[in-house]
């Protein structure tokens, strides 16, 4: 049996007995089979010595059995880590940051405690799943949607904590923006409410979230000052109608005001989330690239922008395109996508438009197989059923790893970082994952996120080595631009914190502070995004 | 979420023996008498990914058998929300399927947030006019495979295979080499696909008492 680290045999084993008598026995969970569970799926070190593994788990069921067990691993200066259901695949998924460390698994804590559908908001345990919340709401008819990521496994409370994102409409889709006061044990035991949540019998706690005083929210956020039992949301009240229309301009260099026209339109909440695109392709699309295009690369210096515009033209195809979202009644979608269409016709000569059909909710059985679900609020697992092992994929990789870092909001950063990852991936002498066409992730409302998926190997270890290699040595890419990562896996989160570094890392000298102070025996989710206790910090490289 | 304790019962066989049995290439089909007289698994659903022709065969098969039969392209979302996670939440049963690896990665994850687990897990990897496969799972069910999969039928055998899952806690594994079946995969574009691999798996109680399942079949 496994031993937490700092931890003595003896204290191991009373612990494990206070903690079976807080949660109940059947909830303690320390056999090779049931740990290996929480192994990252996704992990950067399969299998090597490095692999963040856990010693136990447990689950308990109340705010009150979390608090007691808290208290027995102050005792014992017992290392934990929170998870809710577990499925932050590539971004570290349930391991820890510390080997060794206890996983505090809230999966049994799924209550959705309030949903509110003239107010919109929603209040909810960790243990709840987007699917979850989802079907509450569908089956009280309540007229409020859920914004979600891909995969609809995940939890609203914990896709929130670690600054998850998703796909409907402004804030919304930026998962801690849109919470709203929550409850947290800290690592002494004692239980706290933000917000409104503070003053008892306040029925606002997910309408106001500031309370009185500074706010404390952030802390919990990618922190590891406590563990969250409750949280609240903001809720999009549900539109009458949905409707896309693809906008597409002609030139390399029609990116700049492509971008600017639809940034003014969604901060104006004209528009949801904009998907940009190339209609030239680029890297994901099936099969190897057209000769044309991989000659045109191969030019000295690179083609011009002109060059682009002409194989463009000849492809019969534009430069760019965005397909945007407009919710809202009827009347307001057609308002808001005229408007849309005024704006480029002034702005852009040669743009085109393409409308998508308008959809009246609620759907019918043919519109919900071909809406893109996420983008009307509809929790679902599709994006597990591409990457299967094909003629053209014979050798699927195991898993991901995100590289994610935060650009600014325009044509100018898209086209810079695409040449300096481009020319980062040839001084590293790999294929680049990086194209002429590629488009940042608009899942932050208010940012670009220029996202490259590596893969992962279970069997390969040299592959994820090099891996770990090139992923450090963007970070530094990116930070050498002013981009950073807004989330990765633990294995790389003292790099990405490095890399914020301003005034000698004064921000990591105040988490630390702070964690020294709320957490002086430093056992909730040590390392958790570079922020150590004060005894590791000593002793890590 | 049921307690573990639902799935704890006295008398389990606590020893593990994992066994390996050899490449088998050819080998006459083997009939398995005594396969009845043991206890196995009782399937609630057999996953089929339609995309598949060996995944059709086995849905053909399983409706033989009179089991219930899901038929996805791919993605379990409509599976897991209508169907199983209702069914799951109060009384987790085993199910079992044919499909791509993504529809098992994820009901494997399901699964073990309710206390199952996948007890028979098959790797199919298709070459070219060939197909190999590797299986691991409970010593009777591998081998009762032996032998049964090489001919281009073997996705009956398969089926058969799954729906007597047998409820131990012994392990084998076995790999055997034999006919592409269920007629050449070919994509959405009619064209041959003759490089891929598909999963086959029994998802069941981790805990389940091979005398109740006894008594229950």
């Amino acid at each position: 049996m496994a031993v937490p680290p700092g931890v003595s045999t003896r204290d191991w084993e009373t612990a494990l007995r206070q903690f079976r008598q807080a949660v109940g026995e059947s909830w303690v969970f320390t056999s090779d089979d049931d740990i290996a569970l929480y192994r990252d799926a996704y992990s950067p070190l399969w299998g090597e010595p490095e692999e963040r593994l856990v010693s136990a788990a447990l689950a308990p069921d109340t705010t009150e059995q979390v608090s007691a067990v808290v208290r027995t691993a102050n005792q014992f200066r017992i290392p934990v880590f929170p998870i809710s259901t577990g499925k932050n695949l590539g971004y570290g998924g349930s391991a820890p940051n510390l080997s060794g460390s206890v996983v505090i698994d809230l999966k049994r804590m799924n209550r959705v405690v309030e949903v509110d559908d003239t107010r919109h908001f929603a209040i909810v345990e960790p243990g709840v799943a987007y699917f979850d919340l989802y079907r509450h709401i569908q089956e009280r008819r309540l007229n409020v949607w859920i914004d979600c990521p891909d995969p609809g496994w995940g939890s609203p409370v914990g896709n929130s904590l670690d600054h998850g994102v998703g796909y409907t409409f402004g804030a919304y889709r930026d998962h801690f923006h849109s919470h709203c006061g929550l409850e947290a044990v800290l690592p002494n035991g004692d239980v706290v409410r933000t917000g409104m949540g503070a003053l008892p019998g306040a029925k606002t706690w997910a309408e106001y979230r500031y309370g009185f005083g500074p706010t404390v929210d952030g802390l919990f956020a990618q922190g590891n000052l406590g563990i969250v039992t409750k949280m609240g949301f903001h809720l999009l009240p549900a539109p009458e109608a949905y409707q896309t229309s693809i906008v597409t301009v002609p030139r390399r260099r029609d990116i700049v005001p492509l971008v600017d026209l639809i940034n003014e339109l969604e901060h104006q909440a004209l528009v949801g989330m904009p998907e940009y695109f190339s209609p030239l392709g680029g890297f994901g699309r099936p099969g190897p690239p057209p000769q044309e295009f991989v000659a045109l690369m191969q030019r000295p210096g690179g083609p011009t922008d002109e060059e682009f515009d002409r194989y463009a033209q000849q492809r019969n195809a534009g430069a760019w395109s965005c397909r945007l979202q407009f919710y809202g009644s009827p009347k307001v979608v057609a308002a808001h996508l005229e408007h849309a269409k005024d704006r480029f016709a002034a702005v852009v000569a040669g743009s085109t438009f393409q409308d998508g059909e308008l959809l009246r909710f609620p759907l019918n059985a043919e519109q919900l197989d071909r809406v893109h679900k996420v983008a009307v609020g509809i929790p679902n697992m599709s994006i597990f059923s591409i990457g299967a092992r094909t003629e053209l994929n014979p050798s699927p990789s195991d898993g991901h790893l995100w590289f994610s870092p935060i650009i600014p909001k325009s044509g100018e950063a898209v086209l810079e970082a695409q040449r300096v990852f481009m020319d980062a991936f040839a001084k590293l002498g790999m294929p680049s994952m990086v194209s002429p066409f590629t488009m940042p992730a608009t899942w932050m409302h208010r940012a670009f996120i220029f996202i490259m998926a590596f893969p992962i190997s279970r069997s390969n270890v040299a592959q994820n080595q090099r891996t770990r290699t090139v992923f450090r040595e963007l970070v530094k890419v990116a930070a050498e631009h002013g981009w950073g990562e807004y989330r990765t896996a633990p294995v790389f989160q003292d790099d990405v914190m490095a890399a914020y570094s301003f005034n000698n890392h004064s921000l990591l000298r105040l988490h630390e502070a702070i964690k020294d102070a709320v957490d002086p025996n430093g056992i909730v989710a040590a390392g958790r995004s570079g922020i150590w206790p004060r005894h590791l910090r000593r002793t890590r490289a | 979420m049921p307690s573990r304790r639902e799935f704890i019962q006295a008398g389990l066989a606590a020893s593990v023996v994992p066994v390996a049995f050899p490449v088998a290439e050819s080998a006459p089909v083997a009939s398995v008498p005594h396969i009845a007289a043991f206890s196995s698994h009782r399937l609630t659903h057999v996953v089929c990914d339609a995309r598949f022709r060996s995944s059709q065969a086995v849905a053909i098969e399983a409706a033989r058998l009179g089991l219930p039969v899901v038929s996805i392209d791919g993605d379990i979302s409509d599976f897991w929300f209508h169907d199983l996670a209702p069914v799951w939440s109060t009384a987790p049963h085993a199910i079992a399927g044919l499909t791509a690896h993504g529809p098992l990665f994820c009901l494997e994850r399901f699964g073990w947030d309710h206390g199952l687990r996948v007890v028979f897990r098959g790797v199919h990897r298709f070459e070219g006019d060939h197909v190999e496969h590797s299986l691991s799972g409970p010593f009777r069910t591998i081998a009762a495979a032996h032998g049964t999969l090489v001919a281009d039928d073997w996705p009956t055998h398969l089926t058969r295979l799954l729906n007597s899952c047998a409820v131990t806690h012994d392990t084998a594994s076995t790999t055997v080499r034999g006919a592409v079946g269920g007629g050449r995969e070919r994509d959405s574009d009619d064209t041959l696909c003759t490089l891929f691999t598909l999963f086959s798996w029994v998802i069941a109680p981790k805990h389940a008492d091979p005398a109740a399942a006894m008594r229950r079949s």
